[in-house]
């Protein structure tokens, strides 16, 4: 018996070598990234495709004018020489951009203006599949291309725009006519008539049969699933579903023979090849790392990386660990117009209940800060630093609750009043999405605070059709959601006007004439000081009506492989830019 | 027997129907708007978006595109106080306020009357460029009449219209605009709620839409293997499943046959030796095994058999992909295959445990029986009287559950896809059904639900071939 138990565990630690010796072959060298994803790439066509995996591979494989710097949250020129001159002429705005120089397409053209107004058309096809971005462009009424150099173009604008420069700049991929529109299509349509507000020519173009079959074959199978091509540093290898993406980085690429492309993050192009690998799995891929089969990921799980990674010297000799601010917030929304709801005192006895530090504390280890604002606080510039915040102070909010006439009027430990001649009790229901901890654990805290001033607060987990269906009928009383930000500024009208009430993010109800006035006018507004005013303003308003209940905004969690001489981690949503890891020089000793 | 298999192919049909026609009203029931859902995904945080009228076209477009704005079916079935082309009304929340509406009332001319009377007096609203003074009745107004799509009662109904004209008194140059449009919405109102006819609703009523319906353009192009685009990547929905389906049906496959060479024997042993210490061992072991759940074993083997720290023996995820790159034939093979191992073990140790109980169920059943006794008595070798006797009619229950073993091939496992990162229909199945991707559901449960037919038909069909005493030909 035990000559056999014996020879079986022989036989165990045989294989359990042999296993072993395969898995040692996984370590990549330097020249390769291997960046985790949590899931796969919509698809490949880079206008058309509306997720965030998608624009984290685009920004390797297509360029814009202008990119975000990952660092400095600045806008870089990348295919733009400079930064645009805005001026205006004849009571019109107008931008002067410049290309590169240096600027080609893969098979050698030069990169022009003709490409951005090609690009700006692409959008602007009817049927396109590119609703999701067309607004951030439709206040370009045309391109002029430069005859005597073409890569010179002036953008005319329709109106003025706060985000005119950055909004053309940052949100129009450039894209090579020669792949995407080999039979020149386009050339037929000028850049006026397809973004004209003309409802004449509007109508024109939506029955245009060749424009119909244009878009068809746009958005057909092939740029989704084969093809993709744009005039960044890395092309296209390979997609296997739910598996990985590989890129490859060009011999010829342009951006090489730029003078100071060192000085620029988006055109610095270290490694050789870059493959996303999915794993779909957080924990399995914390594994991974471990294992050396990942050379960079983000997002890895609080718990684990302060209690686990942080805590592993032989871990930590061999990563980065680093915590960027990730720019989003939670946030309890409350429905200003539900009639308790209403009065502003409620709403602020409510936001004394929230215990956000121990939100931070116990769902973020510390990862992370409470807020009072939808302006990052690392945005100070347009911060409202005078926001004296709703501290957690159950006194203070039996105080106004006191003040305001609630009081239990029928013993069963609830406060009421009767308002509009009807008796009312402080009963409401918080929902949530289903599956989402943090925000769980945010009504959970709630719930318990409220308990103790006379609110009673149901809990109610949903499921993410359903949770959303409830926000935009407006029949809720309060929820647990988050909104994830860009660093770039961007118009707060989408959640703060009330124009965006009904079929908008303005869930909440929130708005005065004087607040959609402000709106009105920070959209408009150019100059960076009144503009950062008109903010600090917006904001003291919010928080002096409260319609959201502000709570938390994490850092997060980004480790990467000390074999590159970075972790090079950002706050962008990409989390790292593995464009710029360059392999760690080697120690010599002298 | 030939007949019978004809005949059960046949009914194949109308029950495939019956089941096309469940998936698809429970996809109209499931709650929510896949239109309005799309274009929430497409927007972005804090972008400059929804321009009213661009909102509603990108709305129409994105209906159009998804067949929505055509009748659900060849025929509705419902009350005379109901409209015969409910449909047409673009939103699916304002639908269901006028189909409530028109219950109350009982006569569509009025509730018609009075939406679009609704939907004239807010296109002039957003028409209308106020002034200072009346900036604040205008954007009071503005947001109740979005809200009044969604009230079928009357009292808030009343409500709204109380509050409107109040900010009305507030206005002149509102009034003087757009006061006549408001007046036609109270008249129709007030006449929706007068001229009530609510007996209609106690008279049945039958329209027939034809063949230009939502179900008929799904199925014909169904039928011609045409499965549409999915909702939420616009991926045609064979490429997406082309690509999960091998690795599914291998794993699956594998799992099945591993299954069945170790749980058959095994219940079989367990039987003969009921009672003894191998048996209560095995027993107590298969429990055990039944009920752990799978999603902790496969991360309990992932920490320590894929983790540097304890024994890295597998590898943690995917399906090898970054490693057959340049590998001969054999050596691919082996990567491949010490990629699954750990799939494989979870996917299987399951359905084992489950299945070697059946087994030795239905094996000890049959011990029991005379013939068993007799052959017993008669001097047969026991491996004989096992094996030929006793073992063939005891596989009866285990045929029963071969028949599941034909969906299972395909529906794949989201708990092992997710954690073990394998490119699976299990995963996609559970995606889809999130977003109300419902092309992507019908295609995947139609097909679930062929292959569990083919299943049982083959499951009869062993039936006989096992047990002679089945038998599906007439009696003459």
């Amino acid at each position: 018996m035990f000559k056999r138990i014996f020879s079986f565990a022989l036989l165990l630690s045989f294989f359990g070598m042999y296993l072993t010796s395969c898995v040692e072959e996984v370590e990549s060298p330097a020249t390769k990234v291997r960046v985790h994803c949590l899931g796969d790439v919509q698809h490949l066509n880079p206008v058309t495709a509306t997720d965030a995996q998608s624009t984290i591979m685009g920004f390797q494989t297509h360029q814009y004018l202008y990119t975000l710097d990952p660092v400095s949250y600045d806008y870089m020129p990348v295919l733009a020489k400079q930064r645009a001159k805005v001026y205006e002429e004849e009571g019109v705005i107008k931008l002067d951009f410049e290309i590169r120089p240096e600027a080609k397409w893969d098979n050698g053209e030069q990169i022009t203006g003709q490409d951005v107004a090609f690009s700006l058309k692409l959008y602007f096809v009817p049927e396109a599949e590119t609703g999701h971005i067309k607004p951030y462009l439709d206040y370009v009424a045309d391109i002029i291309v430069d005859e005597a150099n073409p890569k010179k173009f002036t953008v005319v604008c329709k109106r003025p725009y706060m985000s005119a420069e950055t909004s053309i700049a940052a949100n129009l991929y450039v894209m090579p006519h020669h792949v995407y529109d080999p039979e020149g299509v386009l050339k037929g349509y000028s850049v006026a008539d397809l973004l004209s507000d003309d409802e004449a020519t509007k109508g024109k173009l939506k029955n245009d049969q060749t424009l119909k079959d244009y878009a068809t074959f746009f958005k057909g199978q092939k740029f989704k699933r084969e093809v993709n091509e744009g005039s960044g540093p890395y092309s296209f290898v390979s997609w296997e579903t739910n598996q990985r993406i590989k890129l490859k980085r060009k011999d010829n690429w342009w951006g090489d023979e730029v003078p100071d492309a060192e000085a620029n993050t988006w055109l610095r192009a270290y490694p050789l090849d870059i493959d996303y690998v999915t794993i779909n799995d957080l924990t399995t891929a914390v594994v991974a790392l471990k294992g050396k089969s990942l050379d960079a990921m983000h997002s890895v799980p609080n718990k684990q990386f302060i209690e686990d990674l942080k805590n592993n010297d032989d871990f930590k000799a061999k990563y980065y660990l680093k915590t960027p601010p990730l720019f989003s917030y939670d946030y309890v929304g409350i429905n200003m117009k539900e009639p308790r709801l209403a009065d502003v005192n409620v709403r602020k006895a409510l936001a004394h209940l929230m215990d956000r530090d121990e939100l931070v504390k116990t769902e973020l280890y510390g990862l992370g800060q409470s807020v009072n604002t939808f302006v990052h606080p690392a945005f100070t510039n347009r911060l409202n630093t005078e926001l004296e915040p709703y501290d957690y102070n159950i006194d203070k909010a039996k105080q106004i609750l006191a003040d305001a006439g609630w009081k239990d009027v029928d013993g069963d430990g609830v406060l009421d009043k009767e308002i509009d001649g009807e008796m009312k009790s402080l009963k409401f229901v918080i929902d949530y999405n289903n599956g989402n901890q943090r925000r769980e654990t945010s009504c959970i805290l709630l719930k318990a605070a409220c308990e103790k001033v006379g609110i009673e607060l149901e809990i109610l987990p949903m499921e993410w059709a359903s949770y959303l269906d409830k926000h935009k009928k407006k029949e809720f009383d309060l929820f647990v959601a988050g909104w994830v930000q860009s660093p770039s500024e961007s118009d707060p009208s989408q959640i703060w006007h009330t124009k965006n009430y009904v079929d908008g993010s303005n869930y909440v109800g929130f708005g005065t004439p004087e607040s959609d006035k402000l709106l009105d006018e920070l959209r408009m507004t150019v100059d960076d000081s009144t503009r950062f005013q008109m903010y600090k303003d917006l904001q003291a308003m919010i928080h002096k009506d409260v319609p959201y209940i502000f709570l938390i905004s994490q850092q997060n969690r980004v480790v990467v492989s000390k074999k590159y001489d970075a972790a090079h981690e950002t706050g962008l949503r990409s989390g790292v830019f593995p464009n710029a890891m360059a392999a760690k020089a080697v120690e010599t000793q002298d | 027997m030939f007949q019978y298999i004809i005949k059960r192919i046949l009914i194949f049909f109308p029950t495939l129907f019956a089941i096309s026609l469940v998936i698809y009203a429970l996809s109209i029931l499931a709650p929510g708007d896949p239109v309005a859902n799309m274009l929430t995904t497409a927007q972005g945080g804090e972008g400059n978006q929804s321009d009213k009228i661009a909102g509603e076209e990108a709305y129409m477009e994105m209906r159009e595109k998804l067949n929505l704005h055509l009748p659900t079916f060849y025929f509705s079935f419902s009350t005379s106080a109901q409209s015969d082309t409910l449909y047409k009304i673009q939103k699916l929340s304002h639908q269901e306020t006028l189909s409530r509406l028109a219950y109350d009332s009982g006569n569509w001319d009025n509730v018609s009357a009075y939406y679009h009377a609704l939907r004239n007096f807010e296109n002039k609203i957003y028409q209308f460029k106020p002034d200072s003074a009346s900036m604040a009745p205008h954007t009071n107004i503005r947001n109740n009449v979005g809200q009044v799509y969604f009230f079928p009662e009357d009292a808030k109904i009343k409500n709204f219209i109380s509050k409107i004209d109040k900010q009305f008194e507030k206005s002149d140059s509102l009034k003087q605009v757009i006061g006549a449009d408001f007046e036609n919405v109270k008249t129709a109102y007030a006449s929706l709620r007068s001229e009530t006819s609510t007996w209609k609703n106690y008279i049945p009523a039958i329209h027939w839409y034809g063949t230009n319906n939502r179900y008929h353009k799904w199925i014909t192009r169904f039928i011609c293997f045409d499965f549409g685009i999915s909702y939420q990547d616009q991926l045609e929905i064979s490429s997406k499943i082309g690509d999960r389906i091998f690795w599914t049906m291998l794993i699956s496959i594998l799992s099945i046959i591993l299954t069945y060479i170790i749980a058959v024997p095994l219940g079989v042993f367990s039987a003969i030796n009921k009672g003894n210490t191998s048996d209560n061992v095995t027993s107590t072991i298969l429990f055990i095994l039944y009920s752990l759940p799978n999603f902790w074993i496969a991360t309990l083997l992932i920490n320590y058999l894929c983790n540097p720290e304890y024994l890295q023996w597998f590898p943690s995820f995917g399906v090898g992909s970054d490693l057959v790159e340049g590998k001969s034939f054999f050596q691919a093979l082996m990567i491949r295959g010490w990629h699954i191992i750990l799939p494989l073990i979870c996917w299987t140790y399951g359905s084992l445990a489950f299945l070697s109980r059946q087994m030795r169920g239905g094996m000890l059943g049959v011990l029991r029986q005379d013939y068993i006794r007799t052959a017993r008595a008669k001097g047969l070798d026991e491996n004989k009287v096992i094996w030929k006797h006793a073992f063939r009619n005891s596989l009866l229950p285990v045929i029963t559950l071969f028949a599941n073993v034909f969906p299972l091939m395909i529906s794949g496992s989201i708990v092992i896809e997710m954690i073990f990162t394998l490119p699976g229909m299990g995963k996609m199945l559970v995606d889809a059904m999130i977003y109300q991707d419902f092309p992507v559901v019908f295609t995947v449960v139609m097909m679930v639900a062929v292959l569990t037919m083919i299943g049982y038909l083959i499951a009869d069909i062993l039936y006989a071939f096992v047990d002679p005493r089945i038998t599906y030909s007439s009696k003459k």
